[in-house]
């Protein structure tokens, strides 16, 4: 377990830094495309869409 | 003696063709030229020039990060020292993965990014001044930067630029003069976008060349357990060769120092904390949070983040510790072929050539065409970074903001670029390099206390007010130059201060305060003014805060 190293706090050393690199390839890799944006608002129903675009088209008219 | 001549004498003694390294080097800079001419003509505005235009690739911003942290001597010179004090440095590898990276990137790059974003910051010292509304906290920092970023900036360029004098074999301040101009043409012309991209590509070779060396070095000792197994077999060694190091802590390669010993203390207090805390202050590396669009790329550059520093850094300090192996058992020193040597006898007692010497001696020639254009890669990466952020606080943040309005102000900025490089150029000729040194310590102590409660507090703590940042930003200063000046034994006998003020080279004798890093009480006495100094002044606007956090 000590890899050959002469104690353990030398070797815990060696793991952490091992651990903290697979922690951040494991990181990197589950949030590959999650991003920190605000969510989007959530989208309406296609009828209230629909008539909420007919209504901004009479007032641009 | 210096690295560049271990190399150079390893290069003519091997039979290799110099010329060979000179033509490898030139193509070398070529390349560079190109990426810095690419930076360059997609280099349209001062969002462009100061953070890439807020678009960078997750892989060439991690590569950026990682090259302008790990320097030549986070390699050479700290691979030396393992060589001299253990595998126990491997700590610090750990801190600067878990805190400068992973910490770094998730606690303060994401908020960073947003922030900066959300109120129009270009630079760290704007990123500050617009978070407390404070045109007088941004050309602070921006004064801070102008005045020590240059010391730290000569000591890498006079690394470079022996280097380049030995390697070509051409004259000192020649080589000074082209290593100075080649970094200044990308940086100039190319900004933020011509520094990153080459970084990328240098962050990748420095990963090939480190990671060359470990795998070889493992395979010339015989395994990673046979090679661990060896150096710990040499523990004994220690009190009959090196009574000195003993006496303050030492015990092995393979070992932790002795608890509460002076190496302990300085493993501890000066390189885990000091160095691994003090890394998420800098404002080189701060900045290019700024650079990406959005917190998608910054996960992403966890991952390589992670990676380059296990495999750059990591690499340097296993093969330091374990160049002792080679040397005792096959090895030689420099000029006396004496073997059975110590890695630090074999380096004539300086740890920096312990590295070098290894790779002339245990390795074959090639690699030492690979290390070289690694040395040259950390040297120009870190230097290139350290170049645009003094240049864009003499620009940017303090001619544009003393006289705004005035002119291009990315010409202003390029042109405070072109004289931060003067400027650490005159330095590099001019001052011995003892004051350089000690100089490039107090910028990076400094840096830690001043900006760090304060980088914290505008990214987490929306009760900070302006009165509590100037508060502990003095603090920070005041207390670590004092520990400086008249405590840290390293710093205060070789400026000479407290020797001539009070007669004695540290005010406070007892152990273990002359070893104890002046990070470890300057950093809670700013903690604690920031605190206090924001409890007791009035707060910011609720629109202004709500402007920052959005």
């Amino acid at each position: 377990m000590l890899m050959g190293l002469g104690d353990w706090p030398t070797a815990l050393a060696v793991y952490c830094s091992v651990a903290a690199t697979v922690f951040g390839v494991i990181y990197g890799t589950i949030c590959w495309n999650r991003s920190d944006e605000p969510a989007a608002a959530e989208p309406m129903s296609g009828a209230r869409r629909r008539g909420g675009s007919r209504r901004r088209n009479r007032h641009h008219r | 003696m210096n690295t560049a001549w271990v190399l150079f004498g390893a290069a003519t003694e091997s039979g290799m063709n110099t010329l060979i390294l000179g033509a490898l080097i030139a193509i070398y800079m070529i390349v560079i030229s190109y990426l810095g001419f690419r930076g360059f003509r997609r280099t349209r505005d001062k969002q462009d020039y100061l953070l890439a235009g807020r678009s960078a690739h997750p892989f060439v911003m991690a590569m950026s990060y990682g090259a302008a942290f790990i320097s030549t001597s986070a390699l050479v010179g700290f691979g030396g020292i393992a060589g001299q004090f253990g595998m126990g440095l491997m700590w610090l590898v750990f801190m600067n993965i878990a805190i400068g990276i992973v910490v770094a990137f998730l606690f303060f790059g994401r908020r960073t990014r947003r922030m900066g974003a959300a109120i129009g910051a270009n630079t760290f010292p704007e990123f500050i001044g617009k978070r407390f509304d404070s045109k007088g906290l941004k050309i602070f920092l921006a004064l801070v930067i102008f005045l020590f970023m240059p010391l730290y900036s000569s000591v890498v360029l006079i690394g470079g630029a022996r280097f380049l004098q030995e390697v070509m074999q051409i004259d000192y301040y020649w080589a000074l003069g082209v290593f100075a101009a080649v970094v200044a043409v990308y940086v100039v012309f190319g900004g933020l976008k011509g520094v990153m991209y080459v970084d990328a590509m240098m962050g990748t070779v420095m990963i090939v060349g480190m990671v060359s060396l470990l795998i070889l070095c493992y395979w010339k000792l015989g395994g990673v357990v046979s090679a661990h197994q060896a150096l710990t077999d040499m523990a004994p060694l220690v009190a009959e060769r090196m009574p000195q190091e003993a006496a303050l802590g030492h015990r092995g390669w393979t070992v932790m120092p002795q608890f509460n010993s002076v190496w302990w203390w300085t493993l501890v207090s000066s390189l885990m904390l000091g160095v691994g805390i003090g890394a998420l202050a800098q404002p080189q590396l701060a900045v290019r949070f700024m650079t990406v669009k959005s917190g998608r790329e910054l996960n992403r550059a966890v991952l390589i983040g992670s990676v380059f520093i296990l495999l750059t850094v990591g690499s340097a300090y296993m093969v330091g510790a374990l160049s002792n192996v080679f040397f005792y058992y096959t090895g030689t020193g420099i000029a006396d072929h004496i073997e059975g040597k110590l890695a630090i006898e074999a380096a004539g007692g300086n740890p920096d050539l312990i590295i070098p010497l290894f790779i002339r001696q245990a390795l074959p020639p090639v690699i030492l065409y690979i290390f070289s254009l690694t040395l040259l890669s950390a040297a120009m990466s870190t230097l290139s970074s350290l170049f645009h952020v003094t240049g864009s606080a003499i620009g940017h943040d303090l001619v544009c903001t003393l006289s705004p309005g005035k002119g291009d102000s990315t010409l202003v900025t390029r042109c405070g670029v072109v004289f931060g490089i003067l400027v650490s150029v005159l330095l590099g000729v001019v001052l011995p390099p003892g004051i350089i040194a000690r100089g490039t310590a107090i910028f990076f102590g400094v840096c830690a206390a001043a900006f760090l409660p304060s980088y914290w507090a505008a990214l987490y703590w929306r009760g900070a007010t302006r009165f509590g940042v100037w508060l502990s930003m003095s603090v920070g200063v005041g207390a670590s130059l004092v520990g400086l000046l008249f405590l840290h034994r390293k710093e205060s006998a070789a400026l000479g201060i407290c020797e001539a003020l009070f007669g004695r080279s540290e005010l406070i004798s007892a152990f273990p305060w002359p070893y104890v890093d002046p990070f470890i009480y300057s950093m809670p006495l700013s903690i604690a003014a920031l605190i206090v100094g924001s409890l007791c002044s009035a707060k910011l606007s609720e629109h202004h805060i709500r402007k920052c956090f959005y």
